[in-house]
């Protein structure tokens, strides 16, 4: 029989119930019980973690930069320095960029280092346990404050592994300009992804950000720069290698109009 | 390379808010080039992370402090051994945190069987040193957690703290259930491959 569906995994790992037929191939594979343990494993761990992070006190920053002889502002600010300008994706001659034809390979998968001892009894223990649900209120949904469109694009997938366009709007809010980002159609990949805004000429680019697990974000637009500058809207496929030029991977591409 | 153009050049040029927008591996490839405001944004990103793990292998606010500034200033000063290919930027910190954790209970440790010593007394049974590898990474998810972008946060912490099926979460967030078991499954992957990517010992 086929191999346990990966959501069943994860809803495994949480503690829930799952449907007979795949809790049975589960027992006798050892490839989905190493999955299963493992996704267990980060459960048990974020379970263990802290609601949130305890910040350091403020004397400790004051006391790193009186250690380390370093003068100036507090934040830095009047020291800054200039990263490099990614290289463009591609110089198309005119017009709309057009897709880059390379299709680049899959990265080879990480070696992977967890232990997996103990790994039938911890998933026998998760399928066999019983869950007490907290009656807790998830609280409300939050309200959007108004805000209005200004500009938006249909972003095209340049890779045939993207099963469908996304979308990006950009919204006049309060606090300057930002651009949501909805492409949930993206594959998952090594590295993450970025979203970058670049000139008509492909030759000038700006990154927003890491796009999201979930693939939906929201991203400012840096003061000072103009859509009308910078109408495409890209997203690229980064490899985690620290270098922060855009890797000429793009997946998914529009320009944004009014 | 080319030329930074003035919009690019002044989001680059200022600091403060702007320098927030850059990506993990922008701070952390500014750092090891020796960017004193890369070192800033670094700490401001990764100071609660590795003061919070000290703070739990230490169970100690002083010794929390004075290793958080400790592994600040090692990672400075030996920032030209960093290698961006061989892990993340607060993945090598969190390495030098539990370097320096090690180095204090060794130290109490230490200071214990002296004053034994002094006092012609029987050594006091070793202190058991918490499990820092795994106290970081218990820290490293509960950042990761705060990175996810919503819905799949809010997501995943009913799913982790208040025990919600996947489809009580769908009920309670009004999502449909394959939007939520899809968010389930992306985000624990992406926290699995997070905590490979750190090399933490699981």
């Amino acid at each position: 029989m086929s191999h346990c569906d990966p959501t069943t995994l994860a809803l495994v790992a949480l503690g829930e119930d799952i449907p007979p037929h795949e809790a049975e191939h589960l027992e006798s594979c050892e490839q989905c019980l190493h999955d299963a343990a493992e996704l267990a494993e980060v459960v048990t761990l974020g379970r263990e973690a802290p609601a949130e992070l305890t910040p350091a006190p403020d004397h400790v920053w004051d006391g790193i930069r009186a250690e380390l002889g370093l003068l100036g502002a507090p934040d830095g600010s009047d020291r800054a320095a200039v990263p490099e300008l990614p290289a463009p994706a591609a110089a198309p001659a005119g017009g709309e960029p057009t897709p880059p034809a390379v299709v680049v390979p899959m990265r080879p998968g990480r070696a992977r280092t967890w232990a997996i001892g103990g790994i039938a009894a911890a998933v026998g223990a998760l399928i066999g346990g019983s869950l007490v649900w907290a009656a807790k209120d998830a609280g409300s949904g939050g309200e959007q404050p108004r805000e209005q469109v200004v500009a938006q694009a249909v972003l095209t997938p340049l890779n045939p592994e993207v099963a469908r366009a996304g979308e990006a709007q950009v919204l006049d809010s309060p606090d300057g300009e930002v651009v949501r980002v909805d492409a949930t159609a993206l594959p998952q990949r090594d590295g993450f992804y970025e979203v970058w805004l670049i000139d008509k000429d492909v030759t000038k680019l700006v990154a927003l950000g890491a796009l999201p697990a979930g693939s939906i974000g929201t991203f400012t637009v840096p003061p000072g720069v103009s859509i009308a500058d910078y109408p495409v809207l890209d997203i690229s496929l980064e490899p985690l290698d620290g270098n922060p030029a855009h890797s000429k991977n793009s997946l998914m591409r529009g320009v944004l109009e009014a | 390379m080319q030329r930074l153009d003035a919009p690019v050049a002044r989001r680059f040029g200022t600091i403060g808010p702007v320098l927030t927008e850059l990506t993990d591996a922008q701070v952390a490839a500014g750092f090891r080039d020796g960017d004193e405001a890369a070192l800033a944004e670094a700490y401001r990103r990764w100071s609660g992370l590795v003061h919070a793990t000290a703070l739990r292998a230490t169970g100690n606010r002083e010794d929390a402090a004075d290793i958080t500034q400790t592994v600040f200033v090692n990672a400075w000063r030996g920032r030209a051994t960093y290698r961006p290919d061989a892990g993340s930027l607060p993945g090598w910190l969190l390495t030098i945190t539990r370097r320096r954790i090690a180095d204090h209970w060794e130290m109490r440790s230490r200071v214990a069987r002296t004053q034994a010593a002094v006092e012609a007394s029987d050594p006091p049974p070793a202190a058991t040193p918490p499990d820092a590898d795994r106290i970081a990474a218990q820290m490293l998810l509960a950042d990761e957690l705060d990175r996810l972008g919503e819905p799949a946060a809010r997501i995943l912490r009913m799913a982790f703290y208040e025990d919600l099926t996947h489809t009580q979460i769908a009920d309670r967030l009004q999502l449909p259930i394959g939007t939520v078991k899809s968010h389930i499954r992306r985000s624990l992957d992406r926290l699995r491959a997070r905590m490979v990517v750190e090399d933490v010992a699981l």
